[in-house]
């Protein structure tokens, strides 16, 4: 974890939405979810998960609702709204752009430009 | 009542924040545990992947924070999704029932608009600064009477609490020629200091200098904007121009902004105020000044009135000649607005009450049709309580249905008040001040908004309260009559009708007296015969006609060509007739009635006149002679006076051949005729001292005609016109009205007054009509089922018809009693605008409890007729 990469906040929700955009998750199983897909290098503390989720839930990018888990526990499951949706892919195309940009530059050939 | 509510609105928020709190404990405890267990599956012993759990969560503060932030947005999306779900169900219900909501709108239109209209007036002609520089700091100086140049030079020297003193003339009138056809203009000698004093700037080039106020370097005029570009195109180059005033050529070195008005609307030009202190006549003895003066920061009117009472002793001792014993007991200082506009203050006053009033039924009105919709909506609020709906939910509901209510009533209100401003700043009567500041300005869009607000409120509160009040123990039942539910808000509805009527009594009365004082004041005799008199004034220029026979020729001239017009039965001139601006007056001096030391020399008008001029004004002589021919300017000096004067210096004596002079003078005049009484200023005032003189004995140059015709006026203006050109074409002839509009004028402000207060009257009555006709149809439909076993036991049509009008009358008659006790109270608030009836004149008082019962009577009979109708089998079946 001593190699794990921050996170900006923009970048955090985009991840979240991403990870609801299939279906809709309880807050633990959005954190697993992105570990698994990060391999764990995301340097971040669980509790950055459920502040973005509740700043999302604010901006009405995401909806909770009471559900219950697999072992029959009560959890709250988040899902993405349609403004969600299109802010999710909206800033996705973005910041594709933006690394191909960055990318561009810096492996660029010394010199060329 | 409001304490349970309160507590439960906080039980509530309580139980919300509790709620939050817990989800977010369960959620974050759900967390631990999964990844504790995920963790143990790692390998980790329970306590380390416990404590490597609460390590990999981080901060719960900050989550929980982010719950806060996402809680306070939500309660005010929450709050704003319900205002407007609110609003949304109000338009729908208001839809629902579009001749309850019509009727509601448009009676808070008219009382918002009416209000609206008055307000604009109250605004621009009360409220508003003046448009001087700090306003609040000018005061009109000794505004009681008029002052000399010597009174007011010695101010100057002796201003302290005042920064300064300036003086100026009102109405004053010059002729002004060689920019196209003569032209009579209002104008006003002011001193140099007055811009300065005012603290007002030339819109084009300056204003008048200090120094110009010396003679011989006074040829200079400032001119008004409207004269700029009427006469003079707006062209920036007529400063430094000559124009030529009353034969005297000027030049022009300044042009006023457009909202300079002063001394009076329509001043044209201001020309300096000489002052030569070596010519004691002009110098103390011509009083023709009022004085304005600025007071120094923080100096109140009353010191400067104390500073101008320290005056007095100086002014009277470099006087060349003695005043009497009381000269400066009237000095004051008022504020120059209270001076300006003092006068129409009153009546603005009564208006603005009478419309509030006129609010107060509209008010009223749409209470109580909402107290009746109230019943009918009783379902509604069972089913609405059944469902979970708090009492301050549906009260919360029912007022936002008010204010939707009163928001289309003010809108439409404005609407019309934008249509009635303009209509009233068009029709004020001539001369009343600030008349062009009157117009729909922001303040009073603000008026009309706060006023749409508060009527919201005064009509809903109530309603709103009763109607959200579920009946107990009927809830879902269909029908609620007989309920005691239905009597209370019978008994509510009936006290504000009978309030709306209470009001309508007011106004009435109040209306009654006005038109009563107007008709009295038409009844009262001038002292001439209006009826058939044209009028025009004449003003030959002063450099043609610059002396006395010149002056004598010319109207000796127009005279004979005058008469000699068809259908001109006589004509005479005269310097001024009366009931119109600028009767000059002077102090007599009585033959052989010497006068008390100290006490003051009587004042009488003076009027002069050409031999015809009774014959023609109808003005009956008394005794001894009219003016002839014979009195020439050799001839000896002779003078006619009125009864009022004869009798007051000899009573029941003979004044035919007895003496009088003016103070300022030493020729005596000598009595030869009594002439009856006239008004002089208008047909309020008291007739007075007046004195007549002969034209060739006492020359004026601008003199007004008199020609009593047959002709139609317009023919006879256009004649008489070509007339006077032919005589000479630069003179202008003004003014030219029928005698009878000139008396009618002068009754302009009281019928105008007369006219709004009627009109609100009216309004006020038809509001209270309609408030029967609700009241009562809803009495009748709430009683469909008494009133059909009434008929089914026997009643006829009549004996429902009197059952139903007995309730409207017990109605109308507690309104007008409660009326009439308001209306005696508020008759003395117009006392001083009634003439010839008093405050509780027993004609208006029995009239309008009369006016009010029939129309009270009317407005039941319709739902009264509607009992009639019944049919009892229908009523019992029903059931």
């Amino acid at each position: 974890m001593s190699e794990s990469l921050p996170v900006l906040r923009g970048t955090l929700d985009l991840l979240v939405l991403k990870a609801l955009s299939s279906t809709p998750m309880h807050g633990f199983e959005v954190t697993s979810w992105l570990e698994e897909r990060s391999g764990g290098a995301l340097g971040l503390e669980d509790s950055a998960i459920y502040q973005a989720l509740y700043r999302m839930e604010r901006r009405g990018w995401v909806e909770a609702e009471w559900g219950v888990t697999e072992n029959n526990r009560r959890a709250r499951y988040y899902g993405v709204t349609a403004a969600g949706r299109a802010h999710l892919e909206a800033e996705t195309a973005r910041l594709l752009r933006y690394a191909d940009v960055v990318a561009g530059i810096l492996t660029a050939a010394p010199g060329a430009a | 009542m409001i304490r349970p509510g309160v507590r439960r609105l906080f039980r509530l928020l309580l139980r919300r924040r509790d709620i939050v709190a817990q989800a977010l404990e369960e959620e974050i405890r759900l967390h631990l545990e999964r990844r504790t267990e995920q963790l143990v599956r790692e390998g980790l012993s329970p306590e380390a992947a416990r404590a490597e759990a609460v390590r990999r969560f981080g901060s719960v503060e900050d989550v929980r924070r982010a719950a806060a932030a996402r809680e306070r947005r939500r309660s005010v999306r929450e709050g704003l999704d319900a205002i407007v779900r609110d609003a949304r169900f109000a338009v729908r219900t208001l839809r629902r029932n579009p001749g309850f909501a019509a009727a509601a709108i448009l009676t808070l239109a008219l009382g918002i608009g009416a209000n609206t209209v008055i307000f604009s007036a109250v605004n621009g002609i009360l409220l508003r600064p003046l448009p001087f520089a700090d306003p609040g700091r000018l005061v009109s100086v000794w505004p009681d009477r008029t002052h000399s140049k010597g009174e007011l030079l010695t101010l100057r020297e002796r201003a302290r609490v005042l920064r300064d003193v300036a003086a100026y003339s009102e109405n004053d009138e010059y002729t002004l020629t060689g920019a196209g056809a003569p032209v009579r203009l209002v104008g006003s000698q002011v001193s140099a200091n007055l811009f300065d004093v005012l603290g007002v700037r030339a819109a084009v080039g300056r204003t008048l200098l200090p120094g110009e106020s010396r003679p011989g370097s006074d040829g200079v005029v400032v001119l008004s904007h409207g004269l700029w570009v009427e006469r003079f195109g707006a062209d920036p180059a007529v400063v430094g121009r000559a124009v030529v005033l009353d034969g005297r050529s000027r030049t022009v070195v300044g042009v006023m902004p457009a909202e300079f008005r002063f001394p009076v609307p329509g001043t044209d030009v201001w020309v300096p105020l000489t002052v030569d202190a070596a010519d004691a006549i002009d110098f103390w003895g011509i009083v023709f000044l009022r004085l304005v003066g600025r007071l120094r920061p923080g100096a109140t009117p009353d010191q400067a009135a104390a500073e101008v009472r320290s005056a007095v002793p100086s002014m009277r001792e470099r006087m060349p000649w003695p005043m009497p014993d009381d000269y400066g007991a009237d000095v004051s200082a008022v504020s120059l607005r209270e001076r300006l506009v003092g006068d129409v203050r009153p009546a603005l006053l009564v208006l603005l009450g009478a419309v509030g009033f006129v609010l107060l039924i509209a008010c009223a009105n749409v209470a109580s049709l909402l107290l009746a919709r109230a019943s009918g909506r009783q379902a509604e609020m069972s089913v609405r309580v059944a469902l979970g709906a708090g009492r301050g939910r549906l009260v919360r509901q029912l007022l936002t249905e008010s204010l939707i209510l009163a928001m289309a009533g003010g809108t439409t209100g404005i609407l019309l008040a934008a249509w009635g401003v303009s209509a009233l700043a068009t029709r004020l009567p001539a001369g009343i001040p600030r008349a062009a500041e009157v117009g729909m300005h922001a303040d009073v869009l603000g008026f009309a908004l706060a006023t749409t607000l508060l009527t919201s409120l005064l009509f809903g509160f109530l309603p709103a309260l009763r109607t959200a009040r579920p009946a107990r123990g009927t809830p879902l039942r269909g029908g609620a009559h007989g309920s005691g539910r239905a009597s209370v808000h019978r008994r509510l509805i009936g006290a504000l009708v009978a309030i709306e009527i209470a009001a309508a009594v007011v106004l009435a009365t109040g209306a009654g007296l006005l038109i009563r004082s107007i008709r009295q004041l038409q009844r009262v005799n001038p002292g001439f015969r209006a009826e058939g008199v044209l009028t025009a004034q004449v003003a030959p220029p002063g450099f043609r006609y610059d002396s006395e026979t010149k002056q004598r020729t010319f109207y000796a001239d127009l005279l004979e060509r005058v008469n000699a017009l068809p259908d001109v039965s006589s004509v005479a001139a005269a310097n001024n007739i009366p009931f119109d601006e600028g009767n000059t007056y002077f102090p007599v001096v009585i033959e052989g009635q010497p006068l008390p030391r100290g006490a003051a020399a009587p004042i009488s008008v003076r009027w002069v006149v050409t031999p015809d001029y009774f014959a023609t004004m109808g003005i009956p002589l008394r005794q001894g002679r009219a003016f002839t021919a014979a009195d020439r300017p050799d001839a000896p000096p002779v003078v006619v006076v009125s009864e009022t004067f004869a009798h007051r210096f000899w009573p029941g004596g003979d004044a035919i051949g007895k003496r009088i002079r003016a103070a300022s003078a030493d020729a005596w005049w000598t009595i030869v005729g009594v002439v009856g009484d006239v008004h002089r200023d208008d047909l309020t005032s008291d007739v007075g001292l007046a004195v007549y003189r002969p034209y060739a004995q006492h020359p004026v140059r601008d003199m007004t005609l008199v020609i009593r015709t047959d002709a139609a006026p317009r023919a006879l203006a256009a004649n008489l016109r070509s007339l006077v050109a032919a005589v000479d074409e630069d003179t202008p002839v003004g003014r030219i009205r029928m005698m009878r509009q000139v008396v009618s004028a002068s009754m302009a402000r009281p019928r105008f007054t007369t006219l709004l207060l009627t009109a609100f009257a009216a309004l006020a009555l038809i509001l209270g009509a309609v408030g029967v006709y609700g009241v009562m149809s809803y009495a009748v439909h709430q009683e469909t089922r008494d009133i059909g076993i009434r008929m089914a036991l026997g009643a006829r049509a009549p004996d429902v018809l009197r059952y139903v009008l007995r309730r409207g009358a017990v109605l109308a008659a507690a309104g007008i009693a409660v009326g009439l006790a308001g209306a005696f109270a508020a008759a003395r608030l117009l006392r001083g605008f009634l003439f010839g009836v008093g405050p509780a004149d027993p004609a208006t008082f029995a009239a309008v409890p009369i006016v009010l019962a029939v129309v009270a009577l009317l407005a039941s009979y319709l739902p009264a007729r509607r009992a009639t109708r019944v049919d009892p089998a229908v009523v019992l079946r029903g059931e």
